[in-house]
Formats: C-alpha cells, structure tokens, sequence
C-alpha cells in the first residue's frame, strides 16, 4: 500500500513539473509559425537543391516569378527584351539589396550565371532541371543594372525558365569567399525570409527580411521542421504545436476539423501519374503495354471511392489553360487493354498472366506512402485493375518520403520499372511537356521518342505566339496516345492550418511563404 | 595485462570484419560507378564514364580497392556524399550525438526502472507486485515500437499536452522517444534481474547471512544484488547495439535527428559511402562499448583476472 | 562480445534418460499446474488454427479490394454492417485479414528461427568442439554480426533484393543465429570432457558422428528455449520492418503490415489497427511466456543467461 502512495505521489510530481514546464512564457510577439515539411533539408545552396525548394523560393529570389496565380513576374529583374533570337537584354531592379546588404546589380546576376555554368561542367549540384531547360550560354554585363543574356538556343519561353529556384541570385561577395561547404548551411539570399539557423530535429529559423523587394512579408518567424512521419505531422497539428501542413490525407479531414485545425481543400495544379520507366524491362517499351496498362485503369472509381470526387480524372501532360479541352483521359475498358496485349503478342498463361516467349507480363512497383494523397493505396488498385488484363505486379513496395525524393532524383536513376510520380505545373506548354523530354531532369520514364523530340525542338524554337496552340495541342495527343506513363488525376490538395494562422494556398503547391502566409495572430 | 591487450586486438579485428562487409556491399548492387553516375551516365560518353571509373578507381583490383578504402577510412575519409554534398563522414558524425543522446538516456532510464522493479518481483515473489511487474515487462516485449511510440505521442502530446510530440532541442523532446526506446531493455533486464536474484536467493551464503541476523534489506542489497547484477552487465553490452541501431524507427517516429535515420535514407538512394561510414562508426562504438564493459566485468568477477 | 573469454558457464545438464512416453505426460502435467501456460498454449493453439484454417475461417477474401466498401466501422458498432471487425481503406474486411496474418506472422516467424537456429547450432557445435582457431573464427565472426544494428543490415539486404515475403524471412533467419552459436559454443564447452563423451571418442567414432549424435542431442534444451524467444521477436520484427516499408508487400495480410499501414488512423478509426495490434501482442506475450516456462521446465539453470 506504500508503494502505491509513493508511486501515485511521484506520478503527481512528475506531472506537474511538465505541465509547469510546457506552459511557455508569455510573450508580446506571437509564437513563430511553425511549418512541417517531410525531410531534413541536404542544404540551402539553391545550385545543389534537391528536395528544400519550398525554404529555398523562400530565402533566395530569381530574376523572375511566379506571382500566386502562377504569372511570371519580374523579381529581381524589372524587365526583358529580346534583342534578336539569341541575345536578350535584361534591366535589373534598382535599390536592391541581399540579406547581407550586399547590392543587388550586374555583377550578382553575371556571378550567379557563371557560377551555375561552373558547377554544371563540373559535375556538380543539381542543375540538370535549370541549365536543361534554359540553354544559355553565358551572361553579361551591360552596364551596372543591366546584363546581356546570350543563348545558345533560342527559347520563347525564358522568362518561365528563370523562375527556377537553382538560378536564384546570389551575393558574390558572400558566395566567392566561402567555399561550398561553408555556404551550405549559411544561405544568404535576397528572398521575402533571411536564413537565421537550422539544426536537424530542431529545424530552419527563418525571419521576415525588411528590405524585401516587395516589403517586409506579414509573419514574422517561421521555423520550418522536418517530421517524416505523416501520423506525427497529424498529431503536432492537433496538438497545437505546429500551424501547417501539406497533405492532410483525405480520410482525417473530419477527424481533424473536430480537434479544431482548419482543413483547406485547395484545387491543385499537381498532376499524378504512375512513372513507366524505360531501359529496366523490356516489355514497357512497347506501346501497345504501355496503352494497355492505361486502358484497365479505373480512374473515376478511385476519384469517386479514394477523394470523394476531389480529384480530376484528366491526360493532364498540360495545364490549363494551355491545354487541349477536348483530349480524352484513357476510358476504363479491360478489354481494349485485353485485345492490345493480345496483338502485341502476351498471351495470357495458366494463372491468367499474360507471358511471351516464356517471359512474364510482370512488373516491380514502387510506391511512396504519404507523399501524395492515399498514394499506397492507390498502389494497391492499380495492381488489381493491371492483373485483371492479365499484367502481374511482381513485386509492390512502399518507400518513405525521405527516400522517394531521391529515388526521383537524376532522371529517376533509383526506382524500378513503375513508381508513382508527380509533376507541378510550368505555365507553359512548352515547360510542361519537359516531362517527358529526353534531357529533362522531371523526365523520371527516361522516355526518349523522337518524333517527340522533333516536335519539342520545332515548337521550343517557334516565337510566333499564334502558333503555340496548334503545336501545344498536337504535342499532348502525341505523348497522350504513346502513353510514357499510367495518366492518373490531378489531385486535390489539403492543407491543415491552425486556427490562428492565415493562409492562402496556391494552385501549384508551391510555397513562397511571404506570398502564403498573410498573417498570424496570438 | 595480456588479457586486455588480447581483449582490445579482438576489437580491432572485428571492427577490420564490419568493414569487409560494409565495403563490399557497396560492390553488391553491382557496377559502383553506375550506382553514383546514376542516370547522369546517359549524358556521358563511354570514354567519360570510364574517365570516372579510373578517377574513383574502381578499375583496380578489389584487394587494392579494399587496402585504400581502409587506409582512408583510417583517416575518417570515406568518400564524399553525392545526395548530401558532403564528406560521409561529416554527415554521419554530424548525426552522432543525437543518437548518441538517446540512446544513453534510453539506457540509463532502461536500468532505473528495470532493476527496481526486478529486485522488488524477486523480494516479492508470486505476490501482486511481482506478476504485475513481470505482465508489463513481457507486455513490453510485446508491443511494436512504434505502435507504442504513437500510442504514447496521443496520450502525452495531443491529450495531456504534456510533451513536445516530435523534434528535439529541450529534454522534455527526449522523454518519449527514450521511453520507447526503452520500452524492450526494461523489460528484458527486469526479468534478468528477478531471475537472476532469486537464484541468489536460494544460495548458501545469502542463507548463512540471513541467519546471522543480518537485515533482510542489507542482504538483499548487499549480497543478493551485488552479485545478480552480473548476467545484467553482460547484456548491456548487447543492448548497446539495440540501443544504437534499433533506434531508426524512434528517430523516423519522433522527427529526431539521429544517425539511424540518415543511414536509412542513405540506403534507399544509394548512398553507400555514407551507408559503410555510418555501419562502420556504429561498430566501432558498439566495440569500444563492450571493450570497456568486459574489461569491467573481468576486473568485478575475480575469475577470470586481469593477471591470467 | 562479451563472453567470449570468460569461462564457459556451467549450465548444461546432460538430459536424464526418459522413455518418451513418461516424458510427454511429464511434460503436460507440468504445464498444466501453470495457469499462465496453460492460457499461452490455448492462445498459441488458436493462432495456429487460424493459420491452418484461414481459407475456412475467413468471412471474406482478405485481398479483395471493395472500395464502395471502405473504412466501414466494425459490426458491433454499427448494426448494418456485415464485417465483424469493419473494413480497412481498401474495404478489405478486417477479420479475414487478421485470421490470413496469423499465416505470414507465423510463417516469418518460425521460418526464421528455424534458418538462424541451423546456422547458430552449426557454428556453435563446431566452434565449442574444436575450440582453438575454429572457436577464434567463429566468435569473430558472431561479433561483426552482433556489431551490426539488425534493421540496418535487414535494411540494406533488402533495398540490393527487393522486399518480399521469402527475402523477410531470410534476412531474419540470417541476422538471428548468434544467440544460438554462443549458447551451444557454451553447452559444448561444458560437456565435451564428460565421460560419455569422451567413452566415445576412445572407442575410436568419427567426430561427426560423436558431434551429432552424442553432444546434439544433449544441448536441445537452451536452442528450444531461445528459439521460442526468437519466433516471439521475429514477429515483432516483421511489424518494424513493415513500419520502415520494406516488410511484405502491401496487399499481402499480415499483422505487420496491418499496423503499419492503419497508423495514421489510430484515433480516428481504431478498428484498422487495434484487431492487428492485440493479434501481435498476444501471440508474442503468449509465446513469451511459454518461453518462460519451458526454460524452467528444461533447465532452470539457464534462467540467467537467457
């Protein structure tokens, strides 16, 4: 009976030491707005970005933007001429500064250009998405505001490439002195927030910048923490102690309305698609497979069962309003998908699995959970809709988020034959059809045609504004009809806010926090 | 003296044994110099790949290959990460004492728990206390850690508001990522110690003491649990390992930043040269760890002597 | 690590000669004086049948996704219903995939403990007989094993194999055998001078057969008692690893999986986890004590070492 005194009296003290302890002083300035991502950042140099973007569009500015209807917009840049179809003119804000007050001029923008070319030869950092897609072949100096932009190609679409977060403008001062080690974790940028510290499991403290271009951004403090777990991100959300995250799954929008935290149901730009990918098995560089797998999906019974009809069942290669209203999304029929398998020569076996010249119908899945919205179980649907032709899923794996993002990384180098995929918008058709580009870095299929190619090249090169639809919209039904992935939806996206936090989401997912978060109040 | 000497060169030997072993899992997946290149192969010529295979060497002979990853393992290179952008060393050392905390406070609050509650069952035996006791130690092998971890997180984080739910940076973020982490030690050392001391119990010398008339607590402290605590020494040095390495789904649980996450990641991207810097470091500490242990034990229990 | 050059421990008994029959009454007399034991061994008897009888005793078919029918709450609470248990987010019923999971728990289980304990029992028969170098070898060998976090190594294995139900279970089986080599090293050690023994070896027989023959049969006691340990943790393994998402594949029922995949759901839809969690819980306590039991009842002796 002692015991239990002693127990029930220590239990008590205990409690009351946390509980003093966990009521935090009061303080004037409201708590800092507490953001979970899903990893740890590898960095915060934006040339070597790989999976931080969001801290990155938020600390560091590119000559231009995307404004929260996804407008490029000039930033840094004040504005752009085409001098003639290599050379382009770029005048460059005046009065600007870095964090560090460094100016913003000429030379910065020559540094940062010359320093992603550097990098690029050198193997190093992640650039292949920016100098991929923005085909410069150097930058110069005009005069202090002014730098001379010279092509290697012509590109009508410059502007949208320069809102790459890899080619934000840095600080050359700052950035020649230190070595890349040295500046990995001590970013000094000219964006909306300034770098204040980062500790893993603590996470990245980040202040409102008062010199920002645009003025200082409404929230104050913002510490943005890695939390891999999707059931502890939930959890810090209805505890109280963090005020966004993304992806709220779709079944605990209840669940967590009732623990009071708001749940904003945004439409989103962000197209999933299940990854095909080439050079691993053979068997998928058949079309005729690849239509097939496209032809036995189901998609409106998984927006219908999985999101309660969020979600938009669409060939969605393109955004609108670039792309083609009148292109079909692949219509569930089996037996289409049954007779393509057929002609193409995969007869079914004694299971039911269709085998040619004694190889199987068979496939190894990757699939991320918790990355995007019911994601592992849409997995598990697709298995059953691609056996009921015939097609065998060898081999389903869930991999974490941690992971994911890096099994993408390098055009898709770390999954296996399929993995579920996802691709934000461009706002331009020519951006958006880099998804399937050979040399692109958000090529994950590896999927190279070159019909395609000749398409992509003819249309990347055309100025002539009046042309870009018909091309645009002969390209989508090209890629839609040789189906280098699984078409699947555009998801919608679900935010869990704290009641005190105001949010306004953008289409593409992307967060800019100067631009998202409008205000917090306690 | 030549016991320790022979007891630090088995140490030596058996961390040369992890890094075998970790060194050729990087040759398991197959060509190393694809697994790096990735799909940035595509982009190159064969020359140029062949060019990086001669600069990385992994042209030469894998005995060769093997004598200067150790050479540079020595000097704590292991290679540069190519998802981190850093040394794997520096990646892996970084993490260090995140796990490191954790795992000793797991440790330490393992043994304050666990022999209490063994030396009360096994002064109590049969009674309420000690079927109580010995139900929530096997409850506690039972239970999945990371079941607990979100059971425990509901209770503390989102019910009680007691404790941060996950991060780290105060000791309130440690209590319950250790508390799970816990959960197996405690429960295993409790029932090694309630075994362990009513063995004690019944032997001669505890029953001469007890009729000398000697306090039933001084023969309990003093005779029974100084000696019963010997089979718990040697399995903490086991637990070591469990604490170290088992501790990945704690820290993927808690959002702490520990080495078992790195490493985890690393693994799934292919990472290897922080993958070998991770194991190998794990190894030497979890040698180091039971070096120091045995040499303890050996100076505790006169049997087997430094001097023999 | 730490035993190796400590005296072995004298904890074998060479076993008494019985006639198996009066053993085995022996034997169930015994446990039933012991009501914990008598409780696991029901419990443990359930899940086997459950194993066995799976495709009889399930209501519904495990794998089949319904996804009209998803998330449905268990019967009781909601009298419309017809699963017992509710369904999961695919709308597979609960019940059956719980009577299915007990197969692969158990599968992964006793699969593994039988792969680590051929391994351990070699390498320890041979490591206590020979002694010497071979004993240097071996032991080295259990300590770079033992220095290498387990979910690390099973993590790694199966990122180069892929996952996969036969890769769990060799990854288990092949991380798991050092318990058993260092406690047969042991037993050896301490019965190899004994007379029978050694009667043996002067009649002139062949090591092996004195090896498996004369010393095996004499050491089963501590390798039945850690392989129920071991049956015990592998299934709890097999939940960690589903955790970390490289356990068996997704649609595959298996306890594991269930808890791991119904984790963002534990306090909103309780149902998809708790069937899982008690199923894991309870078998493992049930073997566990069992466990328990047969140590005292084999060998008490081994009560501080295992």
């Amino acid at each position: 009976m002692k015991l239990t005194r002693v127990v029930r009296v220590s239990v008590l003290a205990i409690g009351l030491a946390l509980g003093a302890l966990a009521v935090a002083p009061a303080m004037a300035a409201p708590r800092p707005v507490v953001v979970l991502d899903k990893t740890e950042p590898d960095g915060f140099d934006p040339m070597f970005a790989s999976s931080n973007v969001n801290i990155m569009l938020s600390i560091h500015e590119t000559l231009f933007r995307l404004d929260n209807d996804g407008k490029v917009v000039p930033a840094v840049a004040e504005s752009i001429k085409q001098l003639d179809p290599l050379n382009w003119e770029i005048k460059i804000r005046p009065g600007l500064v870095f964090h560090n007050d460094e100016p913003i001029n000429a030379d910065a923008v020559v540094f940062t250009f010359d320093r992603a070319t550097k990098l690029f030869a050198a193997g190093q950092g992640d650039l292949n998405f920016a100098l991929g897609a923005l085909r410069y072949d150097h930058m110069e100096k005009v005069d202090d505001l002014t730098v001379k932009l010279v092509m290697k190609f012509p590109d009508p679409i410059i502007t949208s490439h320069m809102v790459n977060p890899e080619l934000s403008i840095l600080p050359p001062k700052y950035y020649g002195e230190h070595t890349l080690e040295e500046v990995a974790f001590a970013p000094v940028g000219a964006g909306g927030y300034k770098f204040v510290s980062y500790k893993p499991g603590e996470g990245t403290v980040l202040k409102a910048f008062d010199k920002y271009r645009l003025g200082k951004p409404p929230v104050d403090d913002v510490i943005i923490r890695a939390v891999p777990e999707v059931a502890t991100r939930i959890n810090e959300l209805k505890a109280g102690t963090a005020d966004l995250m993304v992806g709220v799954p779709a079944d605990l929008k209840a669940d967590l309305e009732s623990s009071g935290v708001n749940v904003i149901v945004a439409p989103s730009y962000r197209r999933l698609f299940i990854n095909i990918k080439q050079g691993r098995n053979p068997a998928l560089a058949d079309v005729a497979v690849r239509q097939a797998m496209n032809y036995a999906v189901n998609c409106d019974e998984i927006n219908e069962a999985l999101f309660s009809g969020m979600a938009k069942c669409a060939i969605d290669l393109v955004n609108s309003p670039n792309n083609d209203p009148n292109l079909q999304p692949y219509p569930y029929d089996p037996e289409k998908a049954k007779s393509l398998l057929d002609a193409a020569g995969w007869v079914p076996g004694a299971d039911g699995i269709r085998e040619k010249d004694g190889v199987r119908l068979s496939f190894d899945f990757d699939t991320t959970k918790g990355s995007y919205l019911s994601d592992a179980e849409v997995a598990q649907v697709m298995v059953d809709y691609w056996k009921e032709v015939g097609i065998e899923i060898k081999d389903l794996r869930t991999i974490s988020a941690e992971v994911s993002s890096q099994m993408r990384a390098k055009q898709g180098a770390g999954f296996r034959d399929l993995m579920n995929s996802s691709s934000g918008p461009d706002y331009t058709c020519q951006g958006d059809l880099l998804l399937v580009q050979k040399d692109s870095g958000s090529n994950r299929m590896s999927w190279s045609d070159d019909k395609f190619e000749a398409m992509f090249k003819a249309f990347s090169e055309e100025f002539d504004q009046a042309k870009w639809p018909a091309m645009c919209n002969a390209a989508q039904a090209y890629v839609a009809e040789q189906a280098p992935v699984v078409w699947l939806f555009t998801e919608p996206t679900l935010y869990g806010v704290s009641k005190r936090l105001d949010y306004q989401p953008r289409p593409d997912g992307r967060f800019y926090l100067n631009l998202v978060l409008k205000g917090v109040s306690e | 003296m030549s016991y320790v000497i022979r007891r630090v060169l088995q140490s030596v030997v058996v961390v040369f044994g992890v890094s075998i072993v970790a060194f050729f899992m990087l040759f398991m997946t197959g060509d190393p110099t694809e697994i790096i290149l990735g799909d940035g192969a595509d982009h190159m010529t064969v020359q140029q790949i062949e060019e990086f295979r001669v600069k990385m060497g992994f042209d030469r002979p894998w005995y060769i290959q093997y004598a200067s990853f150790v050479g540079n393992a020595v000097h704590g290179d292991f290679g540069y990460s190519f998802t981190r952008h850093q040394p794997a060393f520096q990646v892996i050392t970084e993490k260090m004492p995140a796990t490191i905390q954790l795992a000793s406070i797991a440790f330490v609050l393992s043994l304050l728990i666990s022999i209490p509650l063994g030396v009360l069952s096994a002064v109590n035996p049969h009674k309420p206390i000690d079927r109580i006791s010995t139900f929530v130690a096997l409850l506690g092998q039972s239970i999945p850690s990371f079941w607990l971890s979100i059971l425990l997180m509901l209770l503390f984080g989102v019910k009680l508001k007691w404790l941060p739910i996950s991060g780290s940076g105060t000791w309130q973020h440690l209590v319950m990522p250790a508390i799970a982490l816990a959960a197996f030690p405690i429960a295993r050392n409790m029932r090694l110690t309630r075994s362990s001391m009513l063995d004690f119990m019944q032997k001669d010398f505890v029953r001469t003491a007890r009729a000398k008339g000697i306090s039933e607590y001084r023969v309990v402290t003093s005779h029974v649990l100084r000696n019963s605590l010997l089979p718990i020494v040697t399995a903490i040095g086991l637990e070591a390992g469990f604490l170290l390495g088992g501790s990945v789904i704690i820290e993927t649980i808690f959002g702490w930043p520990g080495v078992g996450r790195e490493i985890v990641q690393a693994i799934g991207s292919k990472d290897f040269y922080v993958v070998q810097a991770g194991v190998i470091t794990l190894a030497l500490i979890f040698a180091v760890v039971n070096l120091i242990i045995d040499l303890a034990y050996s100076w505790i229990d006169p049997r087997i002597g430094f001097g023999s | 690590m730490s035993s190796i050059d400590t005296e072995p421990k004298d904890v074998g008994v060479p076993v008494v000669p019985a006639t198996l029959h009066t053993k085995r009454r022996q034997l169930l007399s015994r446990l039933l004086k012991s009501k914990a034991a008598t409780i696991s061994v029901i419990i443990l008897l359930i899940v086997v049948m459950a194993a066995v009888a799976a495709p009889w005793l399930s209501p519904h078919d495990p794998f089949a996704n319904k996804l009209i029918q998803r998330l449905k709450p268990p019967m009781f609470s909601n009298s419309s219903g017809i699963y017992l248990l509710g369904t999961d987010s695919l709308g597979r019923d609960i019940l059956s995939r719980v009577i299915y999971g007990a197969r692969v728990s158990l599968t992964v289980g006793v699969s593994a403990v039988a792969i680590s304990g051929v391994i351990g029992v070699l390498i320890g028969l041979l490591s206590g007989y020979f002694g010497g170098k071979v004993d240097d070898v071996f032991m080295r060998i259990c300590d770079v094993q033992l220095s290498f976090p387990t979910i690390l190594l099973a993590l790694t294995i199966m990122a180069v194999l892929g996952s996969g139900l036969d890769k769990l279970i060799l990854v288990l089986g092949l991380t798991g055998w050092v318990p058993y080599g260092r406690i047969v090293r042991s037993q050896v050690m301490s019965i190899k001078n004994d007379e029978f023994v050694l009667a043996a070896r002067a009649a002139g027989e062949r090591q092996w057969r004195i090896l498996f023959q004369q010393i095996l049969p004499n050491i089963w006691s501590p390798v039945i008692v850690i392989g129920s340990f071991t049956i015990a943790s592998n299934i709890v393994s097999e939940a960690s690893l589903s955790f970390l998402g490289v356990g068996v594949p997704p649609s595959i029922p298996s306890w594991g999986t269930m808890l791991a995949d119904g984790r963002e759901y534990i306090g909103v839809a309780d149902w998809l986890t708790i069937p899982a969690g008690v199923a894991i819980s309870l078998t493992v306590l049930a073997i566990n004590i069992l466990g328990d039991w047969l140590r005292d009842y084999l060998d008490p002796r081994l009560k501080n070492i295992l």
